[in-house]
């Protein structure tokens, strides 16, 4: 998971401007990101990564720590600017544009589909860190499957040829994979291996209801 | 063998709540993964932490709606 700020550096970044640009060092790369992935616009990113720290510096003294992590209130800030941005750019009724494959390639086209509102648009961005820090802690082997499987599409031939293995052993592989995904996540929540990644309680419930559990 | 067990990689795939997550979220794991990699432009980083740090400080009152969201 990543680096979250210190309470007390929140709490010195409501008064200190110094503390509050050492919270914007340590988010404003998955801030740009974030804004990045809903806009497919460098310069619209950079626009909304603006307006996210302004607003978060005009409204820092209203956070409070309720068990969310500060990521998340900046995320939302980020949200609800795009948001605005493509009401106010006409797009649609309001809600933005999520990429649904490759960036497309002229940076200046919008894309592709519409979804939800924002506050899922940022459970969607929490979610898929969360399956990507619990993916990297897997054996490579498994973690090479999932990531060929599910991230790149391909087929039982292609995976068992790039793990140069057959592909009955690529299946098993692949079983042995998402069982081990699963059974790390749910450790992890049942607050067993509390050397685990944590996610924010709502991510992590999240994932239990969509396993069924 | 139905068209969904045909695709199926593994016995059992495509009902596994694990298996079926990461098919949803595999194509914007990818493209979440390619943003990540992306920089914003060095002198806009620093133009905007001068401006954060130095300049006026902002004021929005913002809506209800986005309060209660950033809440």
């Amino acid at each position: 998971m990543r680096t979250e700020a210190s309470a007390d550096l929140i709490a010195r970044a409501r008064h200190d401007r110094d503390a509050f640009g050492e919270l914007y060092a340590l988010y404003v790369h998955r801030i740009y990101a974030f804004c990045l992935m809903h806009t497919g616009h460098a310069q619209q990113a950079e626009d909304l990564t603006s307006s996210t720290f302004e607003r978060a510096l005009a409204k820092i003294d209203r956070y409070e720590d309720r068990g969310i992590p500060f990521s998340s209130w900046l995320l939302r800030i980020a949200a609800n600017a795009t948001a605005e941005s493509a009401r106010r750019a006409g797009l649609g009724d309001g809600r933005a544009i999520i990429f649904l494959d490759d960036m497309h390639p002229r940076r200046d086209a919008c894309v592709v589909a519409w979804e939800d509102d924002p506050v899922q648009w940022v459970e969607r961005w929490e979610r898929a860190g969360y399956l990507d820090t619990y993916m990297a802690t897997l054996p490579t082997d498994q973690r090479m499957a999932l990531q060929l499987r599910y991230l790149e599409d391909r087929s039982l031939d292609d995976m068992a040829q790039t793990l140069n293995r057959s592909p009955k052993a690529t299946r098993q592989l692949l079983h042995r994979a998402v069982s081990g995904l699963r059974n790390r996540m749910m450790l992890d929540e049942d607050g067993i291996d509390d050397d685990g990644p944590r996610a924010p309680r709502d991510i992590r419930r999240r994932g239990r209801r969509s396993d069924g559990a | 063998m139905t068209d969904r067990e045909h695709r199926e990689i593994f016995d059992g795939e495509a009902d596994d709540p694990m298996a079926r997550e990461l098919a949803d979220m595999g194509p914007y794991m990818r493209q979440k993964a390619r943003v990540e990699v992306e920089r914003a432009a060095p002198d806009f980083i620093q133009s905007l932490r001068n401006r954060l740090v130095h300049g006026e400080k902002p004021e929005y009152p913002g809506d209800v709606t986005d309060r209660q969201q950033e809440r």
